[in-house]
């Protein structure tokens, strides 16, 4: 196979084929002269072989394809079959002389789809030949210049080929990255977003979207605030400083809530940096956002418990300081001991430096007495671990004080059951100790105190319940009085009428056997009135002025007050009384015979006395002795000692208060009296009340009547003072003449001042109540003599008495008893 | 000339007729007080009193149901001629108290001696105001002076 020249420029060598020698020689003689580069080929195997050197040109003989027993065309065709397809060697076919021109244009024919062929009539002419020749290969170099031309079309196509197979891996390359960074993107534990600078999702991966409650796509497009308006603020403030100075901002926290999570505090680690386009414009922002919010809660529970822990210390630390705890340990394996600094205080002992001590330290300090048993009890724990727990003195070195201290140890033991670490407390006590001693002193006085005012409590709760019985019997003995008398009023009228009609000794008998019983029964009414009354009122009732009638009126009562079977005196001597209200002596005289009575209940028979008899103490004052008398069995001394002491009592009777004695104690003291008793066992008992006489009263002075008058117009007013006068015992008369009337007591309505005193100047003992027009309102003149005035009047005399023109009924009354008595004792000290 | 002087007329109120009864009987037979009536209820007594003009008139104090004292002040008004003396059961400071402060002629307790009550009737039909003995030992306490 031939080999092609690939040569940049023709050969300039012309292959030339001419069986005959001659016109080799002629064409060569010619081309040589003209320029031409000659090369002659021996045979058609020669120039075929010289084809594949590239010729610039063949000239060949027609006779050259004729040759016997030669395919001189085939073997030229093929060689110029191997020639590169710009390459056509151009051939000049030298007609053979003669010839038919027929046979030349079909030898050229033939070679025509492999050969460029000019064909030459031979004989030749010089300039033909040349001609020819130059124009072939011209010919000949535009195929090399094409051919250089397409070499060059080639290689830029080449080149363009490389270029777009380049960018074809590129794109693939950046396709399969792109891909590669969404995958990374999307399961990337980070949050990313990119937003344009109208603060708009352009993308954001499923890990932010999820964040934010709602999925990646339906972000795109939207606005932040449309999204998470908690942030768009705080996000506004970062793109705001991107855009301002180009660089990105690292770790920037943001919290708030998210629609994911309304009403949760969230926190995020946020990284924003600036993406740019090829100018470097800034695009928009890209974003990595880290949830922090678990690490956030973990930090701040983090620092709590820091905090707290902090604080424990300080407190334990404060704790142990306050309460002077001392602290120790002990190293068994080597046999040393250290002593907090608190330790040498609590012993008196100057700390050392290493605070190691010595076990003797310790045992000096501990008193003797104490130091056996609580080694013994140390050594315990030490023997099979736990814990232990001593009291001990210890006398401080530094002062010699004996303290008290409380020892708590624990054990540590290592994995051969050994004891390897003992570390203690000790507590100084002894001020506890002290304060324990003086609380349960305390305790047991208060103990003492809530006993007594529980029995007090008690005494005094069965007293309420025994004054609200003692009400509702006071009530009912009041309802009782009232319809005894309602009921013996009929009697008693009835009785009267009958009076007259009882003639025979027997009828009169009966008559006043009935009148007696009506009687009792009404001063039975009459005690129970009495003692239905407040006793705390004393002005309830009068006083006991006349003893001989009190006895009358509270006898009955008074043996109410005793069973049935014992004997009951009442009686008192005519003329004596004592300044206490009826009721108030009539219901301490009550308890006194009703305690008797239940003294002496078990008795077959018995007495009880009330009885009053006039005495003189040693200072020379009249007294009355109110005695109640039993003979009972009388009271162990004792019981005497205590039984005027509140809420002392003996007995077990529902109404027992312990306060009969106490009440009748208080009511005679209040009247200027005492109470005494006298008893002994087997000997009965005697209570005697010793009480002030009552002033004589002109009540009861019946030897001498007292006279009053009465000047005053108005009826009603004259009837009220002369009723007032008449209870006490004046002999009263109207006197309406105008002069000064003779009597001790004048009762007077507006007198002329010169009556009063001329009344005043004749009775020197004369007393004057005067109702005075004007005394309704306060005085203002000062009380001047000689108006008619009630203040003038009211200072003429400290012996008159002045009320308004109509006194209230009470007013009269007071003002009338108050001049009688005053009168009285003023005639009584003359 | 002595005249007598005439039997003072009685009219009594009170819901207990036994006692209105024996009173009647006994001041009709002793001749001391002419009877001229007797009515259990006081609002009902009050224009018979007025129309009757008794002397006196005994008012019992407490009727249950009735208010006693409100025929007192109608009675010292319509009737001033009738003295009207209560009646009862109690002897209590504050009744009489307030028995005279609202013109009572006198306050006298049905324990009191029938004589003594016969005798404190005549005396306030003539104008006497009058306390009975009972009532005068609850009432006659000694004050505390005048003002």
């Amino acid at each position: 196979m031939p080999t092609v020249s690939t040569a940049e420029t023709p050969s300039a060598t012309i292959l030339v084929l001419t069986p005959t020698d001659g016109d080799a020689a002629a064409v060569c003689h010619v081309l040589n002269d003209g320029g031409f580069q000659t090369r002659v080929c021996a045979d058609m195997a020669a120039l075929a072989h010289a084809v594949a050197a590239a010729p610039a040109g063949i000239i060949l003989a027609q006779e050259a394809l004729t040759v016997p027993g030669e395919s001189g065309g085939r073997m030229l065709a093929s060689a110029l079959k191997g020639q590169p397809e710009w390459s056509d060697v151009p051939i000049v076919l030298l007609a053979t002389s003669g010839a038919s021109e027929v046979s030349a244009w079909e030898h050229a024919r033939a070679l025509e789809p492999v050969g460029n062929i000019s064909i030459l009539e031979r004989p030749l002419r010089r300039t033909t030949l040349l001609n020819a020749v130059a124009v072939a290969l011209r010919a000949r170099e535009r195929q090399y210049r094409l051919r250089a031309t397409l070499a060059q079309r080639e290689e830029a196509l080449r080149r363009v080929a490389d270029e777009v197979a380049a960018t074809t891996r590129i794109a693939e390359e950046s396709q399969r990255v792109s891909h590669l960074l969404d995958a990374l993107l999307l399961t990337a534990p980070v949050g990313f977003c990119f937003l344009n600078r109208d603060l708009r999702f352009v993308h954001i991966n499923e890990r932010l979207a999820e964040t934010n409650g709602i999925s990646a796509k339906a972000h795109l497009g939207r606005h932040v605030s449309e999204i998470v308006p908690a942030l768009v603020e705080a996000l506004r403030g970062v793109t705001d400083r991107i855009l301002a100075t180009g660089e990105a901002v690292l770790n920037h926290e943001f919290s708030g809530e998210t629609p994911s999570a309304l009403g949760a505090r969230r926190f995020w680690k946020e990284s924003w940096y600036p993406v740019r386009g090829g100018a470097g414009e800034i695009l928009g922002f890209g974003g990595i956002v880290e949830e922090i919010t678990e690490r956030k809660e973990a930090e701040a529970e983090l620092l709590l418990l820091t905090t707290e822990l902090r604080e424990s210390e300080t407190r334990t630390r404060v704790a142990t300081e306050a309460t002077a705890v001392g602290i120790w340990e002990w190293n068994v394996l080597t046999d040393s001991i250290r002593w907090d600094a608190q330790m040498f205080r609590l012993y008196g002992i100057a700390p050392t430096p290493d605070g190691c001590v010595q076990y003797g330290d310790w045992s000096g300090a501990v008193l003797p007495e104490d130091l056996a048993k609580n080694d013994r009890i140390l050594l315990h724990p030490v023997r099979r671990g736990g814990q232990s727990r001593r009291e001990f003195r210890i006398r401080r070195r530094d002062d010699g004080r004996v303290r008290h201290i409380e020892a708590v140890e624990t054990v540590r033991m290592n994995e051969d059951g050994q004891a390897e670490w003992v570390v203690g407390t000790n507590l100084d006590i002894t001020e506890r100790e002290a304060a324990q001693q003086e609380l349960s002193r305390h305790r047991e006085g208060l103990q003492r105190a809530v006993e007594q005012r529980t029995a007090e409590l008690a005494a005094s709760t069965v007293a309420l319940h025994t004054a609200e019985r003692l009400a509702a019997l006071g009530t009912l003995a009041a309802g009782l009085g009232h319809d005894i008398a309602n009921l013996t009023l009929p009697i008693r009228m009835r009785l009267k009428m009958l009076e007259a009609s009882c003639t025979t000794d027997d009828t009169r008998k009966d008559f006043a056997a009935i009148s007696k019983s009506l009687d009792h029964l009404s001063n039975l009414s009459a005690g129970m009135r009495l003692m239905a009354m407040d006793p705390e009122r004393e002005q309830a009732s009068t006083p006991a002025a006349d003893l001989e009638a009190w006895c009358a009126e509270t006898s009955q009562i008074l043996r109410a007050a005793i069973p049935h079977h014992l004997h009951f005196q009442c009686q008192a001597p005519r003329g004596l009384g004592v300044n206490i209200p009826r009721h108030r002596l009539a219901q301490a005289v009550f308890n006194l015979v009703q305690n008797a009575g239940e003294a002496m209940a078990a008795q077959p028979d018995g007495t009880v006395r009330v009885t009053a008899e006039a005495a003189t103490t040693a200072a020379g004052d009249l007294v009355v002795r109110v005695l109640v008398q039993d003979d009972g069995p009388g009271m162990p001394a004792e019981v005497v000692a205590r039984c005027f002491e509140p809420y002392f009592s003996t007995k077990g009777r529902a109404i027992a208060t312990g306060m009969g004695l106490g009440m009748v104690r208080g009511i005679v003291e209040s009247a200027g009296g005492t109470v005494a008793v006298r008893s002994a066992p087997g000997e009965g008992t005697t209570f005697t009340l010793t009480i002030p006489a009552a002033v004589s009263g002109p009540s009861t002075d019946a030897s001498a009547p007292r006279t009053a008058a009465v000047t005053i117009k108005t009826q009603r007013e004259a009837a009220l003072a002369m009723m007032f006068l008449g209870q006490l015992a004046f002999k009263t008369h109207r006197h309406l003449d105008s002069s000064a009337p003779d009597a001790s007591l004048w009762v007077v309505e507006s007198p002329d001042p010169s009556l009063v005193r001329e009344y005043l100047n004749h009775h020197p003992h004369g007393w004057i109540v005067v109702l005075a027009a004007g005394m309704d309102s306060a005085p203002t003149d000062g009380g001047r003599q000689g108006t008619r005035s009630g203040a003038g009047l009211n200072h003429l005399s400290e012996r008159v008495t002045v009320l308004s023109a109509s006194p209230s009924p009470s007013d009269l009354r007071d003002a009338i008893t108050h001049a009688s008595h005053a009168s009285a004792a003023a005639t009584f000290r003359k | 000339m002595n005249e007598t002087p005439p039997i003072p007329g009685l009219f009594m109120v009170d819901d207990n007729d036994l006692a209105a009864e024996a009173m009647e009987r006994y001041f009709t037979l002793s001749g001391l007080l002419r009877w001229l009536g007797w009515c259990p209820d006081p609002a009902a007594a009050v224009p018979m009193i007025v129309q009757v003009r008794p002397d006196v008139v005994l008012l019992d104090v407490e009727i249950p149901g009735a208010d006693c004292f409100a025929a007192l002040r109608s009675l010292t008004t319509q009737c001033p001629s009738s003295r009207v003396v209560m009646f009862s059961g109690h002897a209590q400071t504050a009744l009489i108290e307030r028995s005279l402060n609202e013109g009572a002629a006198g306050y006298i307790v049905k324990d009191d001696p029938t004589s003594t009550i016969a005798q404190l009737l005549i005396e306030a039909a003539r104008g006497a105001c009058v306390l009975s003995p009972t009532a005068s030992s609850v009432y006659m306490r000694p004050g505390s002076g005048p003002a």
